[in-house]
């Protein structure tokens, strides 16, 4: 019984390889640490479970229409960045890749994965996302949570002037908030802002009249940038720096002339506050009044807000700021939840079918390959293992076009099996010893199972480089499946299978050489 | 003596593959003049997305796998003639596909959906598998008897790849059988879809793909 070292270090990792496989594939809730080694999905939305395409699990589906009249048309290229909003909405609300798809010159649909609250899912999709940073007066601008907030780019409606309506207006001014949030904790502000003062939000409403009965009119503040004014707006979990502690933050990087424009405004109007409006709702301000310094011109970015969003806000809000305004107004039209397209039964059947089919290439092997064949099935196993794993941790939609994909795989992985056993069988007849059968087998058939894998990987990166440039989930995942699907053949057929069957011819060559039966001769 | 009717009974194999190739053509044609396009795409669950990227994907995939296998017989003094042949079969295969949707779109109203796309790209998948497997084999296999002639090679190759090709095909048939059998209206006709295209497959990386070489 001999086994050198160099066999013994390939097991030792390849054991701890599928240790790690098996584990992942595991229906358990795996722990954070486990989680967090998936470093490339994006930290909020990361784990490491099993997602469903909208054919194989149950979805939201939102028709939404462009919201402008019949006889408009959009400008060319808008649907394209509304569904591009659209996606990237869907996709932050609820971690998994959406369908948009464009069902007429009007209309859009939008397929999301899982079961969710509905009316958040309409509202965030259709909200405008316009961003506006206004002046928000001398004290912390608390008042701006919650309510309606008018800017000079929104103002309020104008009362409708009547005969007797000599009614005075007096506006209500910046400082006297109706504080209907308090921030968490210390206001003391980020770093980051120095703002300046212009925000007098009430002059261009001045009072015209006076007369008995008073009538206040909404304050309206005054915007200093919009959302084209920015590179990037977001909203960030945790505090911007020790000195504050807020459960999140947004963060700003305005464009050269956004933040000249943002300079300005501290430089003429120092001591004032500034606040983030989303969609006119306050969502932040800056932790401390502005000072006159060209802070936004010589820094860059990004600039962090104290928040004013509660948090069953958070999400939406984050949804939305992430992926820009709307190029053109949208309404929603319908909302329906629906239930997987191919029906639970059909799911269930088709995945007793693949099972028996894998099941009977096991016996196959065995029936035909005998002991190697053993060998052969456990590495498939392993590489069934493989492709669950990957579907976890990359992760991947399991949906029909992916299990085709991993169908292919199927077929590669086991013909590059077939390939070492059939090899080895040739050698075996041709009287080798078993441990020179086994190292020439490994020997001849490496290359073509080289080859086969590389020629399919190139595919399959070029399927996924299509999918996702034309953003065609179907086409993308079973790419992606593809992928995986080589990876963890190549991974069984190079490394899983040459280990066993070395180590079987190692460890029990006489006896499997008075067996000649075992090896299928 | 070993048999040589593989080779030499190689222009029946080619009528057999024509007339495939006709009939599907005749299919699409068909299609074309009574319902004015040549596949029955279903709008409602393709989205225009797949379809586009489905146009780019199979194009692409063929001229990779046509450079990859001229690249890998780059060695051999006919390199490009293997990525020729491997193209061939690709073309081959993607049309009796086409045509068998575009037949049954007719007779069945089988629509070209997402997951027709799926499984032609499926089937361009396993036509890169086979044909790169193959090509390997038949150069190793000529590397190893030099004095031999060509067809003798090749007939040899083809005799070693048929289990393994046979027997893949085999457990695919066990899984897509009994989906074509219960899988119901949408699933049904992509299990058929697929088989069709796998037999097509087998059939023309056994018979058209290595008899094409000897031309």
């Amino acid at each position: 019984m001999t086994m050198t070292r160099e066999n013994i270090a390939r097991l030792i990792a390849t054991v701890v390889v599928v240790a790690a496989v098996v584990f992942v594939s595991l229906d358990i809730d795996h722990p954070k640490w486990a989680v967090d080694l998936a470093f490339w999905q994006p930290e909020r939305e990361r784990d490491i479970t099993i997602k469903y395409g909208s054919d194989l699990g149950p979805n939201v589906q939102v028709l939404l229409a462009l919201d402008v009249p019949e006889d408009e048309s959009p400008l060319p290229g808008a649907m394209e960045q509304v569904q591009a909003v659209l996606r990237g909405r869907a996709k932050s609300l609820t971690g998994a890749d959406p369908t948009v798809q464009v069902v007429d010159d009007r209309h859009i649909l939008v397929t999301v994965l899982g079961v969710l609250d509905t009316d958040v899912l309409s509202s965030t999709l259709q909200a405008e996302g316009m961003v506006e940073i206004v002046d928000a007066g001398s004290a912390p601008p608390y008042d701006l949570a919650g309510g309606h907030i008018y800017t000079s780019l929104n103002p309020p409606p104008m009362p409708e002037p009547t005969p007797e309506s000599t009614a005075p207006i007096t506006p209500t001014t910046a400082t006297t908030a109706t504080a209907p949030l308090t921030p968490t904790e210390s206001v003391s502000p980020t770093d980051t802002v120095s703002p300046t003062d212009v925000v007098s939000p009430t002059d261009e409403t001045a009072p015209v009249a006076e007369t008995e009965t008073p009538v206040d009119i909404p304050q309206v503040y005054q915007t200093i940038v919009t959302s084209y004014d920015l590179n990037a707006i977001e909203l960030r979990d945790g505090s911007p720096n020790s000195q504050v502690n807020v459960p999140y933050h947004v963060a700003i990087w305005p464009t050269d002339q956004g933040a000249q424009a943002l300079d300005a405004h501290a430089m003429a109007a120092p001591g004032q506050y500034l606040g983030v409006v989303l969609d006119k709702q306050g969502i932040a301000y800056n932790g401390l009044p502005q000072t006159p310094q060209l802070l936004f011109t010589t820094s860059g970015g990004p600039f962090a807000f104290l928040p004013l969003v509660v948090e069953s806000e958070v999400d939406a809000v984050r949804a939305v700021l992430g992926s820009g305004p709307l190029p053109v107004p949208l309404k929603v039209v319908s909302v329906e939840s629906v239930e997987p397209a191919l029906g639970k039964e059909t799911i269930q059947s088709a995945g007793i079918a693949s099972i028996i089919g894998m099941a009977a290439a096991l016996v196959l092997l065995l029936a035909h390959y005998r002991f190697p064949g053993l060998l052969a099935g456990l590495s498939l196993v392993v590489f069934g293992f493989t492709c669950f794993a990957l579907c976890k941790v990359i992760p991947l939609a399991i949906s029909m076009p992916s299990l085709t994909g991993f169908g292919v795989a199927i077929l590669l992985a086991l013909r590059a099996q077939l390939a070492i056993l059939e090899r080895l069988r040739e050698e075996i007849r041709a009287h080798r010893p078993l441990k020179r059968a086994v190292q020439y087998s490994l020997d001849r058939a490496q290359p073509a199972i080289v080859r086969t894998h590389l020629a399919l990987l190139l595919v399959a990166i070029a399927v996924s480089a299509v999918g996702l440039a034309s953003t065609a989930l179907p086409i993308l995942w079973m790419g992606t499946a593809l992928i995986a699907g080589a990876c963890a053949s190549g991974l069984a057929a190079l490394v899983i299978t040459p280990l066993l069957v070395s180590l079987a011819s190692n460890v029990s060559q006489n006896w499997l050489d008075e067996r000649g039966w075992l090896l299928g001769i | 003596m070993i048999n040589l009717r593989l080779i030499e009974n190689r222009r029946w194999y080619f009528l057999a593959s024509g007339i495939l190739v006709v009939l599907a053509a005749a299919a699409l044609i068909v299609s074309a003049i009574l319902t004015g396009l040549p596949l029955q795409i279903d709008t409602n669950t393709t989205p225009r997305e797949v379809l586009t990227a489905a146009g780019f994907a199979l194009p692409i995939s063929a001229a990779i796998t046509l450079f990859f296998v001229w690249w890998s017989s780059r060695d051999a003094a006919d390199a490009f003639r293997y990525g020729a042949c491997a193209i061939t079969v690709i073309a081959h295969n993607l049309l009796v596909l086409l045509g068998f949707n575009a037949l049954m779109g007719l007779v069945a109203g089988w629509p070209a959906d997402t997951l027709f796309f799926a499984a032609t790209l499926a089937i361009v998948g396993l036509s890169t598998i086979d044909a790169v497997a193959s090509f390997e084999r038949i150069r190793g296999n000529a590397a190893k008897r030099r004095q031999k002639g060509r067809d003798l090679v090749l007939h040899r190759s083809v005799l070693e790849l048929l289990v393994p090709t046979l027997v893949t095909r085999l457990c695919l048939l066990f899984i897509l059988i009994p989906i074509a059998i219960v899988g119901g209206p949408v699933v049904a006709p992509f299990a058929i879809t697929l088989l069709v295209g796998l037999i097509a497959e087998t059939y023309a990386s056994i018979f058209v793909a290595v008899p094409l070489l000897t031309i």
